[in-house]
């Protein structure tokens, strides 16, 4: 059965008649970028069969009876005059085999009323059968034989893994929960049969020990013993059930609690990484508040060295030789200036001591004196002094003696001003800071170097904290675990491996109790038989033995069948698996399905030496879940089941990134007669979308694109949302 | 008389037109009275914590590039708020001082020869020395500012560098 098309009118964003896509056998991609209206081609196709579309606010598909008018297309709404506007989605099934085809239509119709739309509750689904060869197809009325058409489109167990969205493959194959394989097996084998075959076996060992029990008490030799017996038999039987009962439930929580260990032995290593980038990102971080702050205060004082450490003088000493030079003279022509007058006063008293000194001062007076010059004669002696004589000059002495005087005892300063100080001090000051001028190159050579060094260690830390950070994200959205998470994990993994530990021990304890009354069993069925006086019929014996031989080949039976299944399944997975992983390096190792306690499998990817793989990334586990729930498929390839039906899935490829999208085609191609997908990887990345079209390996089918008439970002208003269907082949 | 106390009981002016980028290298907070810490300066970008700190900056590059541009007559000037002997580090005031005095167009010994009034005229030439050469430097900055904006943008050493350049 393979879907031959789909014809879309006014059904959400396809507006108008002419959204019709053809399909054939091999992989069929619908492409577009999100927002394009991928998903609501995957909910045209879940509506028809199901009368449901996924609601992504709610995160869930719900009825027509929920969301009524808004399956019809806005621009239809805003479009129609009053009357009616309705929105259908028809497919075309065609059944290869039979050469016989089926159209399924569901149509939703609202009224509008003065503008104002009245939504009714329920949409309307027809089924035309055709047999090709006839003309005309028939309409299919009888509601029984519609579920009957549509259960074998697409049967109710394998649905969910047949039609199935990117996002929904994490619970299909739920690796926390440990009988996900099993309930898939359960759906797609014919397991069930033997596990009554167990059932039968089970009883009639049962029947067949009491009938042999009844006739051990009749011959007995002692009926009241072994009535004792007998009762003491029961009630020990009934302590194993009981036991057995508590093991089953211990192991339950055994592999439980196993199971989560494992998953969280998984994510421990992850976050245990997490946990140490974390500790190293605390670390960096330290170093490098601690480098910006040496940093900081470095710039602080840097700008603050240029007038501390006198940076700003660098190349003025020729200021101070200036002033130096200025100095020195002026000092030499002070001192000039002094020698002169030291030298002036020195002549002047050489003079006052070769002057009169034999009288006082004004003796004789002073005008006396004056007299005796004019009359140029000594009154004292009477004696001639010609003017000018040295006899004359003797007198005159007497008359300027206290002008000589006057001035070497004159103490008045040489200068009005004495700034020597002052010029001193701007001499000695310039002469220690041009000292300093000399140091300031390599002053500001060792402050640069310093601040260049710390700088270079901020880039390092600066590097180092980049990479951590890369690889605490690169972790983080590999294993989605927040910081959070992974001290959530370690704790959480401590306490369930605490558990299974506990669980272990409880099993053992209770295995050894089912051993004690076993033993008391043996006897008290020991006592029994020795009470028998006469011989018990050898048919009655046989028949116990062969019943409870019985019982064991059942379990066996279904035990082997059940692993077999298994391991087919096993094989299929890791075909799938590595196809698909052909193209990426990283991927690695292989699925192996374990055995659990109680029985269930669950999936984990082991290294060659059988050793499992931590810490795989989330592309690798969906990639796990793809290839297990195509195993499921492609082992029952014998019952036609993967020639039958139709893969349908929206964005699988969108988990796990471009790398695997080729490998994912080629699988999907080779495992399905016809599969439809949504995806966006092939909608901006050219190259991947010719590799599609061309390549050799991939069995192709029609590719179109989808193209809204508006932008996603821009789509406030609906009302004029239509989408475009082109084929690309 | 104590002339270097004359003198920095003084206060010199600079020409308003260098305002603007003043104010762009120097803490706005403090700028005439001038206390910005180290911290402060480098947090906002600037290179001088006062006024008088790019004043005298000013001034020792137009005395070491022996740059001296009167400011016009008719430009407006602005005046210090505090007199050069509140300026720190003293040693630095004193060493421009020193420079200054020995660009001063007479002879020290002369100068002790001079009245007081006479003598407060010579200080007054000093400042005016001061200013001009000063203006020299807010010169320097300036064309430099035009020439090559991208000098003093990230660079924390752009000051030091312009000491270095002829």
């Amino acid at each position: 059965m393979i879907i031959e098309k789909i014809e879309l009118v006014n059904f959400m964003c396809y507006h108008g008649k002419d959204n019709v896509m053809d399909f054939t056998e091999g992989i069929n991609v619908i492409i577009g970028d999100n927002g394009y209206g991928k998903s609501k081609l995957y909910d045209a196709f879940y509506w028809v069969l199901y009368d449901q579309v996924f609601v992504p606010e709610k995160k869930e598909f719900q009825n027509t009876k929920a969301v009524k008018s808004k399956i019809i297309s806005d621009k239809a709404k805003a479009d129609a005059k009053d009357g009616k506007v309705s929105a259908s989605v028809s497919i075309t099934f065609h059944n290869l085999e039979k050469d016989n085809v089926y159209i399924l239509e569901r149509k939703y119709t609202a009224n509008i009323m003065d503008g104002k739309i009245m939504e009714t509750n329920d949409s309307e689904f027809t089924i035309m059968k055709k047999d090709l060869s006839y003309l005309n197809a028939k309409m299919v009325n009888d509601e029984e034989e519609k579920r009957r058409i549509v259960s074998n489109i697409l049967p109710p167990k394998m649905k969910d893994y047949l039609w199935f969205q990117g996002e929904q493959v994490e619970s299909i194959i739920d690796f926390n929960k440990q009988d996900t394989l099993t309930k898939a097996i359960n759906v797609l084998s014919s397991i069930t049969r033997y596990d009554e075959l167990k059932e039968i076996a089970i009883a009639a060992a049962k029947s067949g020990n009491t009938e042999y029990d009844r006739e051990v008490r009749r011959l007995s030799k002692d009926i009241d013993k072994s009535e004792q017996l007998g009762k003491e038999k029961t009630k020990l039987e009934e302590r194993i059930a009981d036991l057995q009962k508590d093991e089953t439930e211990v192991i339950e929580n055994l592999s439980r609690a196993e199971t989560r260990c494992e998953t969280l032995l998984n994510k421990q290593a992850d976050a245990q990484k997490v946990n140490e980038l974390q500790e190293r990102k605390k670390g960096v971080l330290k170093l490098l508040n601690e480098l910006n702050e040496t940093l900081k205060e470095e710039q602080f004082s840097f700008h603050g060295k240029m007038f501390r450490n006198k940076w700003v003088l660098k190349g003025t000493e020729s200021l101070h030789a200036e002033f130096s030079n200025r100095f020195i003279a002026y000092e030499n022509k002070k001192l000039e200036k002094a020698a002169e007058t030291k030298a002036m006063l020195t002549a002047e008293s050489e003079i006052v001591k070769k002057l009169q000194t034999r009288l006082p001062l004004d003796v004789p007076e002073p005008i006396y004196v004056q007299r005796m010059l004019d009359e140029e004669k000594c009154l004292v002696c009477d004696r001639e002094a010609k003017k000018n004589s040295d006899a004359w000059q003797k007198i005159k002495e007497l008359i300027d003696r206290p002008d000589i005087k006057l001035k070497s005892t004159d103490s008045e300063p040489i200068v009005k001003q004495n700034f020597t100080d002052d010029f001193k001090r701007l001499y000695q000051n310039g002469l220690a800071l041009t000292h300093r001028i000399e140091e300031i190159d390599s002053d500001i050579k060792d402050t640069l170097k310093k601040i260049s060094n710390i700088n270079a260690k901020i880039r390092d830390a600066n590097k180092e904290m980049n990479k951590v950070e890369e690889d605490i994200q690169k972790l983080l959205s590999d294993t989605s675990l927040t910081s959070e998470d992974a001290l959530d994990i370690l704790n959480e993994y401590s306490i369930q491996n605490k558990k299974a530990r506990d669980f272990k021990d409880e099993q053992n304890k209770i295995t050894q109790q089912i051993e004690h009354f076993k033993t008391g069993l043996r006897s008290v069925n020991d006592q029994l038989k020795e009470l028998v006086t006469g011989e018990i019929p050898k048919w009655l014996i046989e028949k116990k033995d062969v019943l409870n031989d019985f019982e064991i080949i059942a379990g066996n039976t279904r035990e082997r069948v059940f692993n077999n299944l298994i391991t087919q399944l096993e094989k299929e997975a890791n075909g799938h698996y590595e196809a698909m992983t052909s193209g990426n390096k990283s991927a690695r190792g292989q699925i192996k399905l374990r055995r659990l306690p109680n029985g269930n499998f669950m999936p984990e990817i082991i290294d060659n030496n059988g050793v499992p793989l931590l810490g795989s990334n989330t592309s690798n586990l969906i990639l796990v879940k793809l290839a297990t729930i195509m195993a499921i498929i492609s082992a029952k390839s014998n019952d036609g089941v993967v020639s039958f039906y139709t893969l349908i899935t929206d964005a699988p490829t969108s988990v796990f990134g471009e790398d695997y999208t080729i490998g994912f085609c080629k699988t999907i191609s080779k495992v399905y007669r016809q599969s439809i997908i949504m995806s966006k990887e092939f909608y901006k990345n050219q190259n991947l979308r010719t590799e599609l079209l061309t390549n050799s390996e991939i069995k192709i089918g029609k590719v179109y694109t989808i193209t809204p008439s508006i932008p996603e970002t821009e789509r406030s208003n609906r009302n004029n949302l239509s989408t475009k269907i082109e084929a690309l082949n | 008389m104590e002339l270097l106390k004359k003198i920095k009981d003084k206060a010199p002016e600079y020409n308003s037109q260098h305002e603007e980028f003043i104010l762009r290298f120097t803490v706005g907070q403090g700028g005439k009275a001038g206390s910005a810490g180290e911290e402060a300066t480098f947090e906002q970008g600037k290179q001088f914590s006062t006024k008088f700190e790019i004043f005298m900056y000013a001034t020792l590059l137009g005395l070491k590039n022996n740059y001296r541009l009167p400011i016009p007559e008719n430009a407006r000037k602005i005046s210090f708020m505090y007199y050069i002997k509140h300026w720190q580090p003293v040693d630095l005031v004193d060493f421009i001082l020193m420079g200054l005095i020995s660009k001063l167009d007479i002879d020290f010994n002369e100068l002790e020869n001079k009245d007081d009034k006479e003598i407060e005229k010579e200080i007054l030439n000093l400042r005016k020395l001061m200013e001009e050469y000063a203006n020299g430097g807010f010169d320097k900055i300036r064309s430099k500012l035009e020439s090559e904006p991208s000098f003093f943008v990230n660079n924390d050493n752009c000051f030091l560098d312009l000491l270095e350049e002829k």
